[in-house]
Formats: structure tokens, C-alpha cells, sequence
């Protein structure tokens, strides 16, 4: 499919659609990104964006009736069509998540051991309890808890915050997975715990070679870490490249102003607010779906295709807006055909 | 323990001395258990200003703030409210002197709002507590209220769930407004936002302030937010004061090693402070300075004595033994570097169909 790079994580114009009482609900609109392996990629956007759906995609945790089009290959693999026991397999040693609540992704009455022991030999079945107990042990000490043999007979409560958060990581690190879905891992953290958490999770990249993948609604927090930067509204794509690009000269509209609207960049200034507010999953878009809050909007903005295509100036960038990408649209090519 | 400062404009219009609030937490006898949630606080708010009050999950910074508004009864020390003690105000008085002039905005504006109650029967639902108007005058000063926070008075006879998350904090401040209170305590009241969101409701707050002269407790655990729209800032940890600056100045130039850390993280990740561990309970906390175990520069003594908090120089408070000590990076500004804006090929010559960045970026100067 696609072999002059090596993605561990490829989607492939993936739609997702609900059927509810108000008409048909579009949560993803044609998004299509990849993720090189060994790197730390961060899906950026805010509610409704999309980006936690396209953590779920690709987990295949999707609410029942949800329907996916497209592809999403992990590992080379499409794992749309995977059903029953393959699908169990792929969830338990290939991708793994930490979820944004640590509290909630623990069993309040099963040991912490317990979890890891279990977490562990889902993935790799002639694990004996042992070993498999040892291997909890490492790995709690591999992510920074104190202790590590004492707390595995503890119990979530009985834990903080921000180890809860780093037991989850080491119970998503127990199956060596090859690629490590973040769903705000650190937003239900303290300022001071939320930085130690990035730093333990960027520490695995470069030392597991880990791949992963982050969904945040807060660029700032994810600049430090993540290699590129995926920007999402309304369930599709604004712009995609390396972050420190991205968030120094943004070819989007969109991100731009996202960042602008964030308190710290303008000291005793007025807040730029994006006036508005994002369009409901439930509405048909034609054209670019942040034109109607774009202060640059202009008639081609009306039939702008919702997929990213490269920018000529900046060829490691993709954008969706027209009016960056439109000078080159005679010599363009898709990056995601 | 002076911590009054001179800085603050005019008269404080809230002015807390040495507020404890200490939770039973059951048990008897010496089994018996006590949350001390908060310990020691003293602090003011000036008339039309900002305080901003920072600290992680269990510092107690919302157990304060409902403390003001006299939602708790202090377990000691004294609250004085527009020149009166209202410690132990109760009743009548406690209606007539606390809870029209001082109103509450909550973070989560989807179950603070009746979900069953018209917004228009929510926001005269204040007025009808106090006595205020007949139902005409106040059906005219729920408009005006809704115009004010910038919603179409027709919106009224609307339900909570038909609004979104951002119009629905509009309601909360407009309801927080409707009695015409001189000071708001606000407790994370953009928290459940989204940025571009919060940047209307942030403005709208700063827009209300000078209008009518408001003062703020803005309670937060935001740092970037804080800094922006605060005029004095309280740090908390652990239940106590850390430190009480002036908002600028508690960012470049921090006193309290706590401080110091909080700052640092608005740094390039090479200048950040980041402290080990988690922060202790607040069942449990350490003994002498609360922030010890976690502080970088922490000493044998800084186990054995409270630091209290004091002044240190005009409007500027701290509690530590070594104030000033643990310094950022000088290196580095703290304030987040400004993107270029967005190149237009359609239109080379303007670049930008609007003057919308600062002139210190050479892209975008041409406005200037």
C-alpha cells in the first residue's frame, strides 16, 4: 500500500456515521492521516472535533451501529473487517489506550496487580502468573512508581492521581504494544503531574521506540512531545505537519485562531474569541466547515473539499483551506490517494 | 501575620483575616479525623479588581471561595464584606448583606441551571428571594440582564438544554449579576469551555468588570488564564497561602519556590521546574511548610517551622523561610511565542484580509 514509509498507523479517508433521532450523525468526515512508526503524533481540536472518535476508530470501540467507511491500517493491516477473535487479539497486543480519566479506567475492587497480571497475559496467553506478576512489577517500576512490588497489592483508591495515570500507562505497556492511543492523558491532571506524565510519556517513545498517538485539546500542552501535529474541526482535518511548524506559522485559518484565542500570548489584550461556535455533527457540510466562523472566508470557501492536500510552499504540510493550498492546485497531488 | 497590602485601589470591598475551615471527617475521640481544608488565609480583594486564586486539585482554593460567600461557616477568623463582618452573619442579614452584593458563577453552567426552569424564570429567580421588583420590572430586568451578557432577550422562554455550553455560562454570570452584586466569586467558570469559547466568556467577564465596576475571586487551576486577567493572584497548596503578588510580578519574578515551579511551566521545556512526587493528602499534610516535601530547595528547619505568610515588599506576600531563592530562567519570557499568520496564495499583495496580529510580526505589519 505504502512502501516508501514505514506507518504503523495509516487512515485512509475513514468516515463515521451515527443514525440518531435528529438524522444521521457525521463524527468523522473523510479523514485520512498517518502516523510514522517510532513517532508521537498529537490529535488537536476541540469538543466535537473528531479526535477522541478517531482514537476509538481505530481501537475498533466505536458505539454499536456506529458505521466506519474507509480504511484504517495498523501495522500494514486493515482492521475494519477484524471480528471476534482476531479483533480480541489486535485490541490486546497491537494498540492499547489510556484513557483520559485515570479513576474510571481502573476496577475500583480488583488489585492493581491484579489488572497488570490480567492486562498481561491477554496479550501473550502462555504467560504464567508469575512471570506475568514479575513483568507487572518491571513495568510499574519502568514508569516511575515507587515501590513497585508493595503496589501491586494496593488498590486504585488507595493511589494518587498521577500514579493512577502512569499505573494505566504500565498496564497498556505490560502487552508491548506497537502503537499507544492517548485520549487526553493528561487533562484530568495537576499542572505540576500533567508535565512528569508527558515527560514519562516521551521517555518511552525514545527509549521503547513506542509509537503514539495523543488526542488533546490543548496545543500547548502537546507541543513539547508530539513529532507532528493533526489538527482537527468538525470531524475533519484542517491542516497536518510537523508541530513546531504548525504552531510557528499555521496554514490554516483555523489553527491560527485557535491559537490566538488562548490565554498567554497577548498580556493585558482582549482574548481573540472565535465567535461562533463549531457546526453541529447532525448538519450537512458543503465546503470548508470553519467558514462560517473564518473572518478570511471567501465564495471558494463555499466548495473547498474537506480533505488536505499539500501546500506548495511548505511541502512536509498539508492544509484543507483553499486559499492556502489554491495557487498550487494546478500542480497538487493528494497525499492520501 | 501582616499581609494587608497597600496596593489594592481604594478601600478592599472583601477583606479575609487568618480564615480557617476544618471539615470533621468522623471518627471519636483521638481516632477523631479533621480535613483542615483551609488554614491560616488572609487576603483582599480591592473594589473593581481581579484576584486570582491558583492551585492544584485539594488546595482548597474552592473551599475558600465558598467560605467568602459564606456558604461554609468559618471554623475561625474573620471575613469582612463591603466594611462589615459577616463571620457569623446568618438570616436575614446574611441575605440582605452577603448574598445580594456577592454572587457565585459555577463551573459546570449544565447542573447549575434548573434544567425544568425557563432561563427567564431562573435568572428572576434572585429577585424574587430578595423581594425585588414586580413581576414586570423584573421581566424587564431579566432582559436587560440577557442583553447584557450578550443574549437575545428572546431567548427566555427558552430551556437550559437548548442552549450551548458557552450560552449557558452567559446565563450563569447573568443570573450572578441580576442583584446587582459588587463582588463575584467565580469558580472555574471556563473550565468546562472550549478555547475559543472561553476567550468570549473571559472577555465578557473583563468587559463586565469595567462596565460596572465588578470585583472578581477568579478561582482556576489555569495558569495562562490567571495570569491574564488577574491583577493580584493567590497561590494555595495544601490548604495555605503561598504566596500573594501582584499578577505580572508572581510570573516573572516569583517569591515562593511553589511559585517558582508554576511559573516555569509556561516555559520552554528545557527552563521547567518540575517537582517530584504528588502532592500529599490533605488528611496528611507535611509537617512545618506544607510544600517541603516537594520543594526543591527545601531545608532541615523548613520541616520543623511554619513559615507564615508575610509581607516582603509592598503588595507582595510570601510564606518561606527562603523567599526569592528559587529563580526561573531568566532566559526565558513565559510568554508564548506568536505564530505567523496564515499566507494566502489567492492574494499575495494583503497577506492578511484583516489587520489581526501584533506589529511584531513582519508578516502582518503593514497595519501598523
Amino acid at each position: 500500500m505504502n512502501p516508501e514509509t514505514d506507518d504503523i498507523l495509516r487512515l485512509n479517508q475513514v468516515s463515521v456515521g451515527l443514525r440518531t433521532a435528529g438524522g444521521e450523525a457525521r463524527i468523522l468526515r473523510d479523514v485520512s492521516f498517518s502516523v510514522e512508526r517510532g513517532r508521537i503524533v498529537a490529535l488537536a481540536g476541540e469538543s466535537g472535533s473528531g479526535k477522541s472518535t478517531a482514537l476509538l476508530a481505530v481501537l475498533r470501540l466505536l458505539a454499536p451501529g456506529a458505521r466506519v467507511s474507509g480504511e484504517i491500517l495498523v501495522d500494514g493491516q486493515n482492521i475494519v473487517p477484524l471480528r471476534g477473535r482476531r479483533l480480541r487479539d489486535f485490541r490486546a497486543r497491537t494498540a492499547r489506550m489510556v484513557f483520559q480519566d485515570p479513576w474510571r479506567a481502573l476496577h475500583p475492587m480488583h488489585s492493581i496487580g491484579g489488572q497488570l497480571v490480567e492486562s498481561a497475559r491477554a496479550a501473550d496467553r502462555s504467560l504464567s502468573r508469575k512471570a506475568a506478576l514479575d513483568l507487572a512489577g518491571d513495568t510499574l517500576s519502568r514508569v516511575g512508581i515507587p515501590d513497585p512490588h508493595a503496589r501491586l497489592r494496593s488498590y486504585p483508591h488507595e493511589v494518587s492521581g498521577g500514579q493512577l495515570q502512569r499505573i494505566v500507562i504500565a498496564m497498556a505497556l505490560v502487552a508491548s504494544p506497537s502503537l499507544l492511543l492517548c485520549d487526553e492523558p493528561t487533562t484530568a491532571l495537576d499542572v505540576t503531574t500533567q508535565a512528569q506524565i508527558l515527560e514519562l510519556l516521551q521517555e518511552l517513545n525514545r527509549d521503547l521506540g513506542i509509537s503514539i498517538v495523543v488526542a488533546t485539546h490543548d496545543l500547548d500542552v502537546i507541543t513539547d512531545i508530539a513529532d507532528e501535529l493533526v489538527v482537527m474541526y468538525a470531524g475533519a482535518v484542517s491542516e497536518e505537519g510537523p508541530t513546531e511548524q504548525v504552531m510557528a506559522r499555521p496554514e490554516h485559518p483555523y489553527t491560527w485562531s485557535l491559537l490566538q484565542a488562548a490565554p498567554g500570548r497577548h498580556p493585558g489584550e482582549r482574548l481573540r474569541a472565535i465567535e461562533g461556535r463549531p457546526p453541529s455533527p447532525l448538519t450537512v457540510i458543503t465546503g470548508c466547515p470553519f467558514a462560517p466562523r473564518c473572518e478570511h472566508r471567501r465564495q471558494v470557501c463555499e466548495t473547498a473539499p474537506l480533505t488536505p492536500v499539500s501546500v506548495a510552499h511548505a511541502p512536509e504540510r498539508r492544509s484543507s483551506c483553499v486559499r492556502v493550498t489554491a495557487a498550487s492546485a494546478g500542480s497538487m497531488e493528494r497525499t492520501s490517494g | 501575620m501582616s499581609t494587608e497590602n497597600t496596593t489594592a485601589a481604594g478601600e478592599p470591598v472583601l477583606r479575609a483575616h487568618d480564615l480557617a475551615k476544618h471539615f470533621s471527617m468522623g471518627g471519636f475521640g483521638r481516632s477523631r479525623k479533621v480535613l483542615r481544608a483551609v488554614d491560616g488565609v488572609s487576603l483582599e480583594i480591592g473594589r473593581g479588581q481581579t484576584l486570582g486564586l491558583v492551585g492544584e486539585s485539594g488546595s482548597g482554593k474552592t473551599t475558600v471561595g465558598r467560605t467568602l460567600i459564606r456558604l461554609y461557616r468559618p471554623t475561625s477568623g474573620t471575613v469582612e464584606f463591603e466594611g462589615r463582618d459577616i463571620t457569623t452573619s446568618s438570616g436575614n442579614r446574611l441575605r440582605r448583606d452577603v448574598r445580594r452584593r456577592m454572587a457565585m458563577v459555577f463551573q459546570n453552567p449544565s447542573t447549575s441551571l434548573n434544567p425544568y426552569l425557563r432561563l427567564g424564570e431562573a435568572l428572576a429567580e434572585p429577585l424574587v428571594v430578595h423581594g425585588i421588583g414586580n413581576a414586570a420590572e423584573r421581566r424587564t430586568r431579566v432582559g436587560e440582564m440577557m442583553e447584557l451578557v450578550g443574549l437575545d432577550a428572546s431567548m427566555a422562554q427558552r430551556y437550559p438544554q437548548e442552549l450551548s455550553g458557552g450560552q449557558r455560562q452567559r446565563i450563569g454570570i447573568a443570573r450572578a449579576l441580576i442583584t446587582d452584586p459588587s463582588l463575584i466569586i467565580a469558580d472555574e467558570p471556563t473550565a468546562s469551555l472550549d478555547v475559543s469559547v472561553q476567550a468570549q466568556i473571559v472577555n465578557l467577564l473583563g468587559d463586565l468588570q469595567r462596565e460596572l465596576g465588578l470585583a472578581y475571586l477568579f478561582i482556576t487551576h489555569d495558569l495562562a488564564l490567571v495570569r491574564h486577567i488577574s491583577h493580584r493572584v493567590a497561590v494555595m497548596y495544601l490548604g495555605r497561602l503561598m504566596e500573594v503578588s501582584p499578577a505580572e510580578s508572581l510570573f516573572t519574578e516569583p517569591l515562593h519556590p511553589y511559585s517558582t515551579v508554576l511559573a516555569s511551566m509556561h516555559q520552554e521545556r528545557e527552563h521547567r521546574i518540575v517537582p517530584r512526587g504528588d502532592i500529599p493528602s490533605p488528611m496528611t499534610p507535611p509537617s512545618g511548610c506544607v510544600f517541603r516535601t516537594r520543594c526543591p530547595i527545601a531545608r532541615e528547619h523548613c520541616a520543623t517551622q511554619t513559615p507564615p505568610l508575610r509581607e516582603v515588599a509592598p503588595g507582595r506576600s510570601v510564606a518561606c523561610h527562603h523567599p526569592g531563592e528559587l529563580k526561573l530562567d531568566r532566559s526565558a519570557s513565559g510568554v508564548r511565542p506568536e505564530p505567523v499568520g496564515v499566507t494566502f496564495t489567492d492574494e499575495p499583495a494583503t497577506r492578511q484580509a484583516r489587520p489581526v496580529s501584533v506589529g511584531s510580526v513582519p508578516h502582518t505589519s503593514e497595519e501598523k
